[in-house]
């Protein structure tokens, strides 16, 4: 009995000292694991924003820095055609490209608010094409590169938490928000060559050589995407009670037989305001001009300073009220119907 | 655990437990009968457990494919197919979890094992969370006495199911997932890449789905562990086999292991004629490719396996003899990576079938693959290259390890315990610098 008894408290004893061993290592793992994770997210943060070109500068700059009174946001249909100079010419006031490569509405929308937080700008552009307002995992997935400022930018938080019902638990590491950032961050910080496009215009020099007839701006795919709906809503809402001026703009692509699905959308839902949004994607300057195109979806320079002449002008007439070809307009949406 | 499972297989489509009720409901019922009934009769409740099974895999999985394919067929002799098609979603890892069920009733009919009375235990056989949804799928005789058994708290059993957790972690997220990036750009643009980029995709695929699916089941074979459960092991270093028939020893073995010892082996295995030999291979390889999915391109993919097995035991004097004739058995070492090397050749062959979208596809790729024409992809700028290199490099030594020094003691597994927790942090930390977190799911989740 009495041997049982010393048995069982010594298997007892073992499980017990199983159960702190197991606890203590665990707690001292998730310990050096938090403490590890909040020095490497510091350096990164500070090698991130340390940067002096490149794509994260520009983003960085933008949410930032920008204060120029004409800003465009947009993907790589902005940042390729959109010529600043042309357009500071025009309408004598600063011109800022916020466009970025890989960057589809939600992204952009982010940008705005970031800026719109820090200054009024006069006249915002959204290079956007229309497709974009279908629901694309990719466009969530995008939204990646602005974890960098989660933090010290709570207005677009809401917009980054689209991700994942987990993304505001993710944020707790420090080195989260720069994944897959590890390489840039070190080569951009190894080589501190200054920023080349200051004011965002990256333009491409080459002409079109694979001339297909085709593009992907054409065929929807899925469905609408509510959150885009709503982000157009607001950011038409937001520009009339600020009183700046809003173009929503579909750049030209190089062969375009018909008009662009989400097209039909914008202009429907614009409709019980006043007009339409500026669409260039069937415009005949650029249909099937082959020398203005680098690819089908995107202008050379020589397309981009035609392009931005173009709408120059014609922004320039509806900011001055005067009649214009194309009708632009400060929108205002309905989320709800759709 | 029983309840935990049906909340696991309930967050997909929650409906669809529906579906793996009344399987669960039919073979219980079918293994008690199976026990209890003698004669004919068995066979009889075998059969109509084997028909629920298989009837449900069939509309589920396989009912588009097959009228599609009829439809094809009338279209071309000026007839046309009015049965409509089903617009339905395929229940998660549902070729997992039927098979499964099946090697119970089929173990209780040869009498191998008892048939269970216990309604939650044998529903937990078959919903058993960590390998529902992608296997490794068990057996009856390994599982259903262990759901009995008492499971101590035991430190280093719990310590090594975590190492393997994490282990299959990083598998997915540092290497498949990043891997799949390159994979997708190239085989989802194949009109847009040539012959180059589509040899490194193919490369890379191997080591993605690999990754993906070892990767999973290191995670349920480890979580598995963590709560006391043995499950088999399901993969095992398959690239560094030297033959296809290893290779199939070594890659989903749960599987291959299901289709041997249940259709390979009633279809009379290699104690028959030496025709029916082959034919039962191919027969066995090519219905493994359809276990997969229902594609041409599947199928094809297991009929490639099947042909490579035949081909390998019709040859394998002739390639002796060759072997000798070049002197190349007088360095086992390097016959030994040159058969290695030629396995991962056939397999990555193989793999073209599995990922592209279609045969016609698959074809188009092969003949770029073999005239390499094109530039290759190389987008340096998303640093896609470095990370994609750098998991496969890691992958590659730590198996390298386990193959050739098994005997070494390994970072993860050291006796120091600052060099395991290195170890436990480096892994921890790369998958938050370099993982991809947006990977989406196992591409076995699927099937």
């Amino acid at each position: 009995m009495a041997a049982n008894l010393f048995i069982s408290n010594s298997d007892n004893s073992m499980k017990m000292n199983q159960y702190i061993k197991f606890f203590k290592n665990v707690v001292i793992l998730l310990a050096v694991l938090i403490v590890v994770d909040q020095i490497t997210g510091y350096l990164m943060r500070r090698l991130y924003f340390n940067m002096v070109a490149g794509e994260n500068y520009r983003e960085t700059f933008t949410i930032d820095s920008s204060n120029s009174d004409i800003v465009v946001f947009g993907s790589s249909r902005a940042s390729h055609h959109y010529v600043p100079d042309l357009f500071e010419e025009k309408f004598k006031m600063s011109f800022y490209n916020a466009g970025r490569d890989g960057n589809f509405f939600l992204s952009n929308y982010a940008a705005f608010k970031a800026v719109s937080k820090r200054y009024t700008p006069k006249l915002v552009i959204f290079d956007i094409n229309p497709n974009e307002l279908m629901y694309r995992k990719s466009d969530y997935e995008g939204l990646s590169s602005l974890l960098p400022y989660y933090h010290d930018h709570p207005e677009i938080r809401d917009i980054i938490e689209l991700r994942s019902p987990f993304e505001k638990y993710k944020m707790f590491s420090a080195v989260y928000p720069f994944n897959s950032q590890l390489i840039r961050i070190i080569f951009r910080n190894l080589s501190k060559t200054p920023e080349t496009y200051q004011k965002g215009y990256l333009p491409l020099f080459h002409k079109m050589k694979d001339i297909k007839a085709d593009n992907d701006l054409v065929e929807p795919a899925g469905e609408i995407d509510k959150n885009k709906i709503k982000a157009l809503n607001d950011i038409a809402t937001y520009c009339k009670k600020k009183n700046i001026k809003l173009a929503f703009v579909c750049s030209p692509v190089f062969s375009n037989s018909k008009e662009i699905f989400g097209s039909k959308i914008i202009k429907e839902i614009t409709k019980a305001e006043q007009g339409q949004y500026l669409d260039f994607s069937t415009d005949t300057v650029f249909d099937n001009h082959p020398e203005y195109f680098q690819d089908n979806i995107h202008l050379n320079d020589e397309g981009a300073k035609l392009f931005s002449t173009i709408l120059s002008n014609e922004i320039y007439k509806f900011m001055n009220h005067i009649s214009v070809d194309k009708n632009i307009s400060v929108i205002s949406l309905k989320a709800d119907s759709y | 655990m029983l309840s935990a499972s049906c909340y696991f297989y309930m967050a997909f489509v929650p409906i669809y437990i529906l579906i793996l009720g009344f399987t669960i409901i039919i073979d219980y019922f079918a293994g008690i009968l199976l026990e209890t009934t003698i004669g004919n009769k068995r066979r009889y409740w075998l059969i109509a457990s084997l028909v629920a099974n298989i009837g449900v895999l069939a509309v589920f999985k396989y009912y588009n494919f097959l009228n599609d394919n009829l439809s094809e067929l009338l279209n071309s002799i000026g007839y046309h197919n009015t049965i409509p098609s089903l617009s339905i979603l395929l229940p998660i890892g549902l070729s997992f979890h039927t098979f499964q069920a099946m090697s119970y009733t089929i173990e209780v009919y040869r009498g191998h094992q008892k048939a269970e009375r216990h309604f939650g235990i044998y529903a937990l056989y078959v919903m058993f969370y960590p390998q529902l949804v992608a296997g490794p799928i068990e057996r009856p005789q390994n599982l259903l006495h262990q759901f009995y058994e008492k499971h101590e708290f035991d430190y280093d059993r719990i310590s090594e199911g975590l190492k393997m957790m994490l282990w299959g972690l990083f598998m997915k997220i540092v290497i498949a997932d990043r891997l799949a990036i390159y994979v997708n750009a190239i085989y989802n643009n194949p009109a847009e890449h040539g012959g180059k980029s589509f040899a490194l995709a193919t490369v890379f695929f191997a080591f993605q789905i690999y990754c993906d699916f070892a990767g999973y089941s290191n995670i349920a074979i480890g979580t598995a562990k963590v709560m006391g459960f043995k499950l088999m092991t399901n993969f095992n270093r398959p690239y560094f086999s030297r033959s296809i028939s290893e290779f199939w020893k070594r890659w989903h073995i749960s599987l291959s292991t299901w289709f041997k010892d249940y259709l390979y082996i009633s279809l009379g295995g290699n104690r028959v004629s030496i025709p029916r030999w082959y034919l039962n291979l191919f027969i066995v390889f090519t219905i493994s490719g359809l276990w997969h999915g229902a594609n041409w391109t599947f199928i094809i993919w297991g009929a490639i396996n099947g042909f490579y097995l035949v081909f390998a035991i019709v040859t394998e004097n002739w390639r002796k003899g060759v072997n000798h004739l070049i002197g190349l058995d007088r360095f086992p070492k390097v016959l030994h990576a040159v058969q290695v090397l030629i396995t991962f050749l056939l397999a990555c062959f193989a793999w073209i079938f599995f990922r592209a979208d279609n045969t016609q596809e698959a074809f188009t790729i092969i003949q770029k693959i073999s005239s390499m024409s094109g530039p290759l992809f190389l987008d340096w700028s998303s640093s896609i290259m470095p990370y994609s290199l750098f998991g496969i490099f890691l992958l590659l030594a730590v198996e390298i390890k386990k193959e050739f020094y098994k005997d070494s003691v390994s970072f993860i597994n050291h006796p120091y315990a600052l060099v395991r927790y290195a170890t436990y942090i480096f892994l921890f930390l790369t998958i938050l610098l370099i993982g991809v977190f947006d990977g989406g799911q196992f591409i076995y989740f699927q099937f």
